[in-house]
């Protein structure tokens, strides 16, 4: 197989893997680094709205949220027919398959202690989890957490770059691109031969992940006076939370002694 | 000789004398934040559970409405949160016009609230621990959902306010501080209408009235209506 057909596959399978609503959805629930280095990633996401781009993303976020609208979203209510418990099993089988993403970026950022955890919990999954069915590790008091490869690059000081809303992709930024074609290395379902199971493996993963958010996104849809400004908000706030390893420490709070003048 | 003697003495008095008030200060201070954090906490305890029994309650969507109002009022100071989501704008705009946009932000900010908050009736609210740096409490806290979704962070940012009393300033869930979303939305409206305050206000009027044309009535039951202190 040539290697352009290879990053064909990768990205084709990295497309479907964010699979809709990933990107929008992980920002809005956790799915959805406190050095000097990551000031400089921290500061182009939260001090200034770097959105060079907003008339051509709120288009696309139109036609993202239609498509929600009409396809997704009908879809992940059918879905939630199916009980609790099953869908619960379904989602720590796709958090369990991806957890290799988080134990690289563990490691590229030097986090030994986090590195240590996710392996740990990979491992205790693996088996007494009965390959990831079953989150033992969160029983034991091993908590997850989630690194990906934006979070790496940020950690070593890269910029974001502007904010980016593609249609079925989500919101993302050039940075995020980046780092999700390299994540996507990492990930088991990539390397499925079968497209057919491949499109299918996303598909569901992005139903389940779409159903375990259809309150948040009502609610937030329905309060929102602009949901395309609440996304981008949330967005950039919640990338900025992972980089810092969801650490809120009074460094990272806005001056606000300004507002008793 | 003498004289290098008598420049150590110096020396050591200087830093000792410079080190004093600081070492009688500290643990002064780490007990005022410790107790800052404690009360701190009463406060979002309080908070929390006046809130949760308001979302527990049958309520019409305007008793419930009232209800946040009062909430509202009695812990958040609105007027620094109002003039937080007007970002640098804040200070070109008139003390007049402040005051119109902070009622027509209290207006929206219980609208959005009181119906983003009344999906979530089952869930429960355990509060932790905070922590304190000067007159800034940032509060720990879980909810518990009573399906089998997994516990969700939130984080209550508290401020000690100058006459020593506490109020809330923004509330951070999954790493999202809601007072920075409305500001982020109120700069996109600021800067497409090249920084007019008249157009943020009919923004937020707007989405009063639009709230109040969609307004549902959530129990069939007749509904107390809570009336405001």
């Amino acid at each position: 197989m040539g290697m352009s057909s290879v990053l064909r596959k990768r990205v084709f399978a990295l497309c479907l893997s964010a699979a809709f609503f990933a990107a929008p959805l992980a920002m809005v629930s956790s799915a959805m680094v406190s050095s000097a280095m990551v000031s400089s990633a921290r500061a182009d996401t939260i001090d200034v709205i770097n959105d060079p781009f907003e008339r051509l993303n709120r288009i696309s976020f139109g036609a993202h949220q239609v498509i929600d609208k009409v396809v997704v979203r009908p879809i992940a209510i059918g879905y939630t027919l199916i009980p609790e418990p099953a869908r619960v099993i379904v989602t720590n089988v796709f958090d369990h398959w991806t957890s290799p993403v988080t134990l690289v970026n563990d490691l590229l950022q030097g986090n030994l202690d986090r590195f240590d955890t996710t392996a740990k919990r990979f491992l205790i999954n693996l088996t007494a989890g009965l390959f990831g069915l079953f989150d033992v590790a969160t029983e034991m008091g091993i908590e997850a957490h989630s690194e990906d490869m934006d979070q790496t690059l940020a950690v070593y000081g890269a910029p974001s770059g502007p904010y980016i809303f593609l249609p079925i992709l989500g919101p993302t930024t050039p940075r995020h691109i980046i780092g999700r074609l390299a994540d996507f290395n990492f990930v088991p379902i990539a390397y499925i031969d079968d497209t057919n199971g491949r499109v299918l493996a996303n598909g569901i993963n992005a139903i389940n992940l779409r159903a375990n958010l259809l309150d948040d996104i009502d609610n937030i849809e329905k309060s929102s006076s602009d949901i395309y400004a609440s996304y981008r908000s949330f967005y950039r706030q919640n990338r900025v939370f992972e980089i810092d390893n969801g650490e809120t420490s009074f460094d990272n709070l806005p001056d606000i002694d300004f507002l008793d003048e | 000789m003498k004289n290098i003697f008598i420049a150590s003495l110096l020396l050591v008095a200087f830093v000792f004398g410079s080190a004093l008030p600081a070492s009688a200060d500290a643990p002064s201070n780490i007990a005022k934040e410790s107790k800052q954090s404690e009360r701190a906490v009463q406060m979002v305890t309080a908070l929390t559970t006046e809130a949760m029994k308001i979302l527990a309650a049958e309520l019409s969507t305007e008793a419930r409405e009232i209800a946040f109002g009062e909430l509202v009022d009695r812990y958040l100071n609105v007027k620094r949160v109002a003039r937080f989501t007007l970002g640098r704008s804040a200070r070109k705009i008139s003390d007049e016009d402040k005051l119109r946009f902070e009622e027509a932000f209290r207006h929206a900010l219980i609208k959005i609230y009181a119906n983003r908050l009344a999906g979530y009736t089952d869930e429960k609210v355990i509060v932790g621990k905070a922590k304190s740096k000067g007159r800034n409490n940032l509060v720990n806290s879980q909810i518990a959902f009573a399906t089998e979704r997994p516990p969700v962070d939130m984080v209550w940012w508290v401020i000690e306010e100058k006459d020593g009393t506490l109020s809330l300033f923004d509330v951070q869930i999954l790493g999202v501080w809601m007072a920075q979303e409305q500001r982020d939305i109120f700069s996109g409206v600021l800067k497409s209408n090249k920084g007019d305050i008249e157009a943020l206000i009919k923004h937020l009027l707007d989405q009063v009235a639009d709230a109040d044309d969609t307004k549902e009535v959530v129990s069939d039951k007749k509904a107390p209506v809570i009336s405001n202190r």
